[in-house]
This record gives C-alpha cells, sequence and structure tokens, in this order.
C-alpha cells in the first residue's frame, strides 16, 4: 500500500521541532548585537588602514600593479565560444556500449583563441574568473549543442556554497563538493582519489525550464551544470583523474542492491560514453543509472558528466536527466560540444 | 519602548521558534545545523526587529527564508566564531524517527536547495504557489516547476510514496492543481 508523503514529511519534522534545543531569545538578542559590534569593528578597521596608508605612503589606486605580494588576477574580456556540435555516429543512451573518440586537435580549436590576457597566479578556488564558465547556452541538450533537444536552460541560484562571483560558488568542503546539484555524477559514491590534494571546488548549476525540457516521451532534462576541482599541483590532478573510471565502476556496484531503507532492489549502472587525450586536455565522459525494479516513476534518474583535466585543475561538465527512460536520448552527442567548450573555458589558466 | 521590543520578540520567538527549525531540519537533515541557523536569523532579526514587524508584515516567513539560505551556504563556517550557544555534544539524531521519517529526509538532501524549500513550504508548512512565491523571491512559474520537478526527482529515492507523489490527497487536492 502506497504511503502517504505529506504526513511522513509532517511528522518528521514535528518530531525535529520537538526534540530541538531552544537557547532561548535572550540569546538570540545577544547574537544580533555581537553581529552588529563585529561590523562595526570590521568597518572600524578599515577606516583605520586607509587613513595610515593615506598619511604615510600615499594612496595606491586600486588595481594597479605597484602593491601587493600577488599578481592581480583578470578576467578574460569577452571571450567567445561557439559550440559547434560534432556530427558523429556515437552511440547514444545509459546501456549503450561504450564509445571512444579518436585523438584530433579540431575539437579543441572550435571558437576559442589564446587569452588575450592570461592569469599569472596559481588557480585559486576562491577567485572568481569569468571566462571559465559556460554558458546556459553551452550546456548539454541546449539549442546549439546537439544531442536533438533544445532545453533553455536557466540559472540555479542560492547553491550550497560561498558566491565567488556570477553565479558561481565555491564548496565548503571536498564532502560537500561531492554532495552538488550534479557534483560528480555519482549518486552516493564518493571519489576517494579527489581528497587528496584538492584544495577547493568551484560550481554552478542551472535547472530545465517549466515547458521544453522534454527529451523523449518520460525523459526531462532536470539539471545542468559546471563544476572545476582545483588541486595542489598536476600530479595530485592526475592521480584524482585515474580514480575516476575505477570510482565510476565501483560505483555502480555499490549504487545495486537491496535498499535498505524501502527494500526494493535498486540497480546501478554505468557506461563510459567518451574518452579522449588532446593536447593538454585528458577528457572522459560518462553516464550513470540508478533505478528501482517496479518504479511507478519510471526508471530513475541518469547523470551525464564530461572530465577534462588540465594541469592542477579537472573540470566537469553534466546533465542530470529525470524520468530516465532513455530510448532515443543522445547522451554521447549532447556532451560532445559541452565538452571541448569546457577545454577551451578551463585553459583561461595558464597551466 | 526598548523594554515592548523586546517582549514582543520573546513571545514571537516562543511561538515560532520550534516551527521553523523543523522546516530548516527538513532542509538540511541536520537538528544541530538547522538549530543554528534558526538561531542565526533570529539573531539577524533581532538586528532589524521594530522595521521587521512593522514594514515586512510576516517576520516568520523572513526568518524561515534567511535560515534556509544559511542552512545552504558556506560561509556559514565562518559564524562558527560567532556561536554562543552551540551544545557540546554533536548528536543531531532525532528521537522517534523511524525509517520512513529518515527515508524523506534524506530524500529530501537529494534533490536541489530551491526544490527542497518548495517541497516543505508546500507539503508541510500549506503555502501556495503565490505564497511561496513572495517569501523566496521567485516567480509562480519557477515555483511550479521546482514543486513539480522536485516531486519527480523524489519519487525514485520514495518508491512506496509514489502515488502521494503523483496524485494530490483531498486536502492537498486545491493546492496540487496550481502546480499540476
Amino acid at each position: 500500500m502506497s504511503k502517504d508523503f505529506d504526513s511522513t514529511l509532517a511528522d518528521a519534522i514535528e518530531l525535529a521541532a520537538h526534540s530541538a534545543q531552544l537557547p532561548g531569545p535572550s540569546a538570540a538578542r545577544i547574537r544580533g548585537r555581537q553581529r552588529t559590534m563585529y561590523k562595526r569593528i570590521a568597518v572600524s578597521t578599515a577606516s583605520l588602514a586607509l587613513v595610515a596608508v593615506g598619511t604615510t605612503t600615499g594612496f595606491v589606486l586600486a588595481g594597479s600593479n605597484g602593491g601587493g605580494s600577488k599578481a592581480p588576477v583578470v578576467p578574460l574580456a569577452s571571450q567567445s565560444v561557439s559550440a559547434q556540435p560534432s556530427a558523429t555516429g556515437a552511440s547514444s543512451g545509459a546501456a549503450s556500449t561504450p564509445a571512444s573518440r579518436t585523438p584530433s586537435t579540431s575539437g579543441t580549436s572550435a571558437g576559442s583563441t589564446s587569452p588575450s590576457a592570461g592569469l599569472n597566479a596559481a588557480p585559486d578556488p576562491g577567485t572568481y574568473v569569468a571566462g571559465a564558465w559556460l554558458p546556459a547556452g553551452s550546456m548539454p541538450f541546449s539549442p546549439n549543442t546537439g544531442g536533438g533537444a533544445a532545453v533553455a536552460w536557466q540559472v540555479s541560484s542560492n547553491l550550497a556554497g560561498n558566491r565567488v562571483g556570477g553565479n558561481v560558488f565555491e564548496a565548503a568542503d571536498a564532502t560537500t563538493a561531492e554532495t552538488l546539484p550534479l557534483g560528480t555524477s555519482l549518486e552516493q559514491c564518493s571519489l576517494p582519489g579527489f581528497a587528496g590534494g584538492l584544495k577547493g571546488t568551484q560550481f554552478d548549476a542551472f535547472t530545465g525550464p517549466n515547458s521544453g525540457a522534454q527529451l523523449n516521451s518520460t525523459a526531462i532534462a532536470a539539471d545542468a551544470g559546471q563544476g572545476i576541482f582545483f588541486f595542489n599541483s598536476p600530479h595530485a590532478a592526475s592521480v584524482a583523474w585515474n580514480t575516476i573510471s575505477a570510482a565510476y565502476t565501483a560505483c555502480a556496484t555499490t549504487e545495486s542492491g537491496t535498499n535498505p531503507t524501502t527494500g526494493l532492489a535498486m540497480y546501478g549502472f554505468v557506461s563510459r560514453i567518451s574518452q579522449a587525450s588532446t593536447g593538454p586536455f585528458q577528457a572522459q565522459c560518462w553516464t550513470n543509472l540508478q533505478s528501482a525494479t517496479n518504479s511507478a516513476a519510471g526508471q530513475g534518474t541518469v547523470k551525464a558528466t564530461c572530465f577534462v583535466e588540465y594541469g592542477s585543475l579537472v573540470g566537469w561538465v553534466g546533465v542530470q536527466v529525470n524520468e530516465a527512460t532513455t530510448s532515443g536520448v543522445d547522451f554521447t552527442a549532447a556532451m560532445q560540444s559541452p565538452q571541448q567548450s569546457l577545454e577551451n573555458l578551463i585553459s583561461v589558466y595558464r597551466q | 519602548m526598548g523594554v515592548d521590543l523586546d517582549q514582543d520578540f520573546d513571545a514571537f520567538y516562543a511561538a515560532t521558534h520550534r516551527r521553523i527549525i523543523g522546516q530548516i531540519y527538513a532542509m538540511t537533515g541536520n537538528l544541530h545545523e538547522a538549530e543554528d541557523c534558526v538561531q542565526e536569523a533570529y539573531a539577524r532579526a533581532w538586528q532589524r526587529w521594530s522595521t521587521l514587524t512593522t514594514e515586512h508584515g510576516n517576520p516568520e516567513a523572513w526568518i524561515r527564508t534567511v535560515a534556509a539560505r544559511l542552512a545552504v551556504s558556506a560561509w556559514r563556517k565562518t559564524v562558527n566564531r560567532l556561536r554562543a550557544h552551540r551544545n557540546q555534544s554533536q548528536d543531531t539524531e532525532v528521537p522517534g524517527m523511524n525509517p520512513d521519517h529518515l527515508a524523506v529526509v534524506a530524500a529530501l538532501r537529494r534533490i536541489s536547495a530551491d526544490q527542497r524549500l518548495a517541497i516543505v513550504l508546500h507539503h508541510y508548512a500549506g503555502l501556495s504557489v503565490e505564497e511561496i512565491s513572495a517569501e523566496t523571491g521567485a516567480n509562480p512559474s519557477a515555483v511550479k516547476a521546482r514543486l513539480a520537478r522536485g516531486r519527480k526527482a523524489l519519487a525514485p529515492h520514495l518508491t512506496e510514496y509514489a502515488d502521494s507523489l503523483a496524485a494530490p490527497g483531498p486536502a492537498r487536492a486545491s493546492r496540487q492543481a496550481e502546480t499540476s
């Protein structure tokens, strides 16, 4: 017999509410006054610093190259990326046999020129670089990126992280990075190699529109996004890179089995849809599917993610499809252009 | 005047605090985190209490929105220094939760924060699409999409609740019609 979601949700919320510790309104007032005090201290300190600089050394214009111990990070000025979908005979769907793409140089030259102002500083997960981020129109299944769909992705704001610029957020920690809106496209799996030498993660996200996100009779393009893992060194990035395929394979196994909470059989399935080595870039693209038997809601969710390794960075771009009966959905075609665009943009970081 | 504000705030706190914590718990799956986010939201509300009650009109919605944003914001780690009431115990288990409760809370964690908030506001707090729109700042069509997609995203993880997620119950029929 089907259970009632609203009742169970209400019970859970009310149990939590009943169990909650109540520090009391006085504590809230004290905390509020502390916030005000800290703000005033911060403003006063900044004012004192400006006065000190002004009286001893003369004012230094913001953005000049004369001061500071760190070279300024300069976002690229209007780097254009033309997403040119490649027509290939790629197989489609999560159940296809893995396809590999022979290395070529054409894919990486699409729409990009050498940056007019490169970045001299080491890639910093706390610093926003506008030129490294794909727009909504470059996400999988967009009108210009192939895959036979025309999804008008919308920016998804209020993400779980610290906004660094635009709609890009920095993840709180490695655990958070693995559970992002798309994260690494692994449902409940971890990437053990990613914890070593990972100094930070940036990500953004897009959601599908109210209409026009249908990929076939049941599949809906739900979410898309991009991320960049920042490692301490190219070696650390390479170690992490080598764990991806093993992690996906292991994840398919761990995703399969009996859900201890629901008692239903779950099936995990992964497929590598492409891999390539082109100049300074390594790329690998995967899909993974998690579904339950006799699911009234359909076949579960499918995520397709392309990873790109570039120096000390591992970038990804991906899509999540709900109600994923994937007949006729060409993930390979949909991911090809975003992967190439990602290579173009991530190279804004000089490596 | 100051005493009046204190008493007004105290009464409001007593009437709303537990309710909001429960809702934010559904957002985070962690009771301690929910307690902290909500307490921080009340602290911020206190800083602007007089204007909040006179100009905003719905302090509870304001606090819930702030707490929900804090719950998904990683900058909270810097607020750790300002926690004046943090418990020594890190135990966040909620007594009385059965596997069904845990499954629902865990499933909510698997959908986006926007969808999660819309689901909690609609399915638990009983807010209409327009009310959710006013509280979250998202336009009504975006709220409808979040609710529809949120339910569909939950369904694979809550297969035993598929019918109730897919079809409206008697008490929610009118609200469901808004989002279908």
